[in-house]
């Protein structure tokens, strides 16, 4: 490919390839088209153009004091770098840059993991690490702990925690950020930092007070361009006894609100697990006479037809984690409730085990009632088996996905605010001439976060657009929704790099006040703009004039 | 999913020629001999589809350990592979799906590896297979696409002949289907993963 760093000449880029063989030896920078290969983000819009976001060189570190000698190096050649993980961030981009030929920062090769305290519930890693690795670690030490994974679980806890990944048992603990435990961070000047108690010398406290004394900067490092995370404190589950699930429907479209408001209730109780709401009328999804009632969101019909098939609007499926007799009361208490604020709700129980559940438990999909729960993940067990979807499958007809984007919107966690979604949504998808997959009417929410939903919206399947110019005018569309979302108050959580400006514009309260405040710390703390510019929609003052520039 | 005794039994195949040192060796001497050929270690096919499960039986045949798959292959990572690689990379063959040929060359090319050839087996509308090959397989493709009847015997037939010593070139075939090439709604995917050392220009 031989492209150079913006801004940088053949001959600087050459000695600072010379200077990054001096910090991680020869064999940890790699140049060469087929190396840099596994950099590229295999299911990007613009794969093969001449604007691909691809890295000129990558580079291998195995220490934080190498991480320091790269920052350095590239502030003296003011050569554009891009720190990943593990760069398995695929759907959000995956290893790519947000600037074409920037320089990789590969941290696979810090792959120790520092810590687990099985006592008081945490762990420490370095950035190389996989759930995988985290996973396997603690199980051969047989330590009663859990992760909290992503799926698929190939990605690094770091990595996945900085672009606010999420998992799927208990509350705290999905909001892999909000779970993280301390930090150390090189910030762009090589200085090592670290965040909350990290900063005392001496201090035993550092992974279990993150906040220190003053201002907490570590949101900077989320989603952001201001250091280099070396190392991360995650806050562990401990293992429970037991695990229990099971199926609430009710009957009626309306009935979605008080069900909504008596979930959050026990989910803010810590009570239950994450919830995964869903619609028993996705069985109508074929019958025209359904879809119209459907497309015209003409509630009185809908519950009309629902209770002509004998099905009923919403399902809900609840978890408990604890041990046997107290998921059983949550769970008893969870049908009381539900049965108050919902007349003619239905309740079906699920599975009661023992835990750890065994592998064959883990991968049984069947039960008392069809469940879309990937069981795995609600155990803290990693796995790779969601990658199918990217293949054929029901939801994408095309053999394989090329554009696999992800875009979810975050809505407010009410059942009135789902109503709502749904109509908004219909009406964007109507009028980009984006093809629906399912009814609208029928789309419920995810509750990664457990503070609010998450709604697909817009989730970038390209729509069977596998030309260049199909990719074009998908990622178009992709943009338009963004602006269409944004104008109806939603925004995105996270974008992979081709988009990432796109959704900071959502965010454009009191003229851009909040990305203002951000690239003004940046040019403060950064002044060559060295470290992954345009990242989170932050571009440096060195790099600003790129903001927007893969929208032509 | 991978059964555990098919991954049992290979483990323990492969953990004994590890221990001794004896896989490189096995492995270098026949990269040495005649045209480089590189031996497969491991085939993984996926055992849901009959023209991956024939061209496992013909790998089978000629002393390749075979392992099936299913749509999910965290069994064959977490039990088998992220062990082996974490001692030394290796040469894996497959025919698969494409979704299963990612995982793995993403995985395989972060304990350096590289896939070394790669082949798509689609139904065409017409009625006829194409089979589109790329990789170090020139010497290989003519011959086992025109002497045998059935195409899986020919990708098993390239799949264990692929060669260091020859630079990648693309060829394509046109063969009946078979099995239930019909009404397999996706294409299968042949390919080959190897060390990085072993493969001079990635495909």
């Amino acid at each position: 490919m031989a492209i150079l760093p913006p801004g940088v000449g053949a001959e600087g880029f050459a000695a600072a390839l010379k200077e990054f063989e001096a910090v991680v030896g020869k064999d940890w920078v790699l140049t060469s088209d087929e190396d840099l290969n596994p950099y590229r983000d295999h299911f990007s819009y613009i794969k093969g153009e001449p604007n691909e976001l691809i890295p000129s060189a990558a580079v291998g570190p195995s220490s934080t004091e190498q991480v320091q000698g790269i920052v350095r190096t590239a502030n003296k050649y003011k050569i554009p770098l891009y720190a990943i993980s593990t760069g398995k961030n695929f759907a959000y981009g995956g290893p790519s840059p947000n600037v074409r030929g920037s320089v990789t920062v590969d941290l696979k090769r810090m792959n120790r993991v520092i810590e687990v305290d099985a006592r008081r519930h945490f762990a420490v890693v370095e950035p190389g690490v996989s759930y995988i690795d985290l996973y396997r670690y603690i199980q051969d030490r047989n330590l009663k702990v859990w992760i909290d994974t992503p799926d698929p679980g190939w990605g690094s806890p770091i990595g996945n925690a900085l672009d606010h990944g999420i998992g799927y048992t208990m509350g705290f603990y999905r909001d892999h950020y909000g779970a993280h435990c301390g930090m150390e961070v090189v910030l762009p000047s090589g200085e090592v930092m670290r965040t909350g108690m990290g900063a005392l010398p001496g201090s035993n406290s550092w992974h279990e007070y993150k906040h220190g004394f003053g201002p907490d900067p570590s949101g900077l490092f989320g989603q952001g361009n201001f250091g280099i995370v070396t190392k991360m404190g995650f806050r562990l589950m401990p293992q429970p006894e037991h695990w229990r699930n099971g199926l609430v429907t009710v009957p009626k479209r309306r009935d979605l609100i008080p069900l909504v408001d008596t979930v959050n209730y026990l989910t803010d109780m810590s009570m239950a697990g994450e919830p995964w709401y869903g619609s028993p009328l996705m069985a109508l999804a074929r019958n025209s006479e359904f879809l119209a009632a459907a497309k015209a969101f003409n509630e009185e019909e809908l519950d009309r037809q629902a209770a002509s098939a004998n099905l009923h609007s919403w399902q809900v499926e609840l978890q408990f984690y604890g041990s046997e007799k107290t998921t059983l009361a949550n769970w008893e208490y969870a049908k009381e409730l539900v049965a108050r604020a919902v007349p003619g709700a239905r309740f079906t129980d699920g599975e009661s085990l023992r835990v750890p559940l065994t592998r064959e438990q883990i991968e049984n999909t069947t039960g008392p009632y069809r469940t879309n729960m990937r069981r795995n993940v609600t155990q803290g067990v990693p796995g790779l088996g969601v990658w199918y979807m990217v293949g054929r499958t029901e939801q994408n007809p095309n053999t394989w996905n090329e554009t696999h984007i992800g875009l979810f919107s975050l809505i407010g966690r009410s059942g009135e605010a789902i109503l709502q979604a749904q109509k908004d949504f219909q009406e964007i998808a109507d009028r980009l001439q984006v093809p629906n997959l399912f009814p609208n009417a029928l789309g419920t929410p995810v509750n990664w976060y457990q503070f609010t939903f998450i709604m697909g919206n817009g989730f970038g399947m390209g729509l069977g657009e596998t030309t260049p110019e199909g990719k074009k005018r998908a990622a178009q569309r992709l943009r338009e929704m963004l602006k269409e979302n944004a104008k109806r108050g939603y925004g995105d959580y996270r974008a992979p790099p081709m988009l990432q400006d796109d959704v900071a514009d959502q965010y454009s309260f009191n003229n851009y006040v909040l990305r203002r405040f951000n690239e003004t710390l940046k040019d403060a703390i950064d002044p060559n703009g060295i470290l992954s510019p345009g990242r989170g929609g932050i571009w440096p003052a060195a790099h600003r004039s790129l903001r927007g520039a893969l929208r032509s | 999913v991978t059964s555990r005794r098919e991954l049992l039994q290979w483990a323990a195949a492969t953990t004994s020629l590890v221990g001794t040192g004896l896989l490189a060796r096995v492995s270098s001497a026949a990269v040495a001999r005649g045209h480089g050929q590189i031996p497969v270690e491991l085939l993984v096919f996926d055992r849901r589809f009959p023209a991956a499960v024939a061209v496992a039986s013909h790998m089978r045949a000629t002393g390749v350990p075979a392992v099936g798959v299913g749509r999910d292959l965290t069994s064959l990572w977490y039990d088998s592979l992220d062990l082996r690689w974490q001692r030394a990379p290796m040469t894996l063959a497959g025919i698969t799906t494409r979704g299963a040929l990612f995982v793995l060359e993403t995985l395989a090319a972060d304990r350096g590896m590289r896939v070394l050839y790669r082949g798509e087996h689609r139904l065409l509308s017409d009625g006829r297979m194409s089979h589109v090959l790329t990789g170090p397989i020139e010497r290989v493709a003519e011959p086992a696409f025109a002497q045998v009847a059935e195409w899986p015997a020919a990708v098993a037939a390239v799949l264990g002949s692929c060669s260091a010593s020859d630079r990648p070139s693309a060829c394509a075939w046109h063969t009946q289907p078979m099995n239930d090439d019909a009404a397999r709604a996706e294409a299968l995917h042949s390919w080959v993963i190897a060390p990085r050392s072993l493969v001079a220009a990635p495909v």
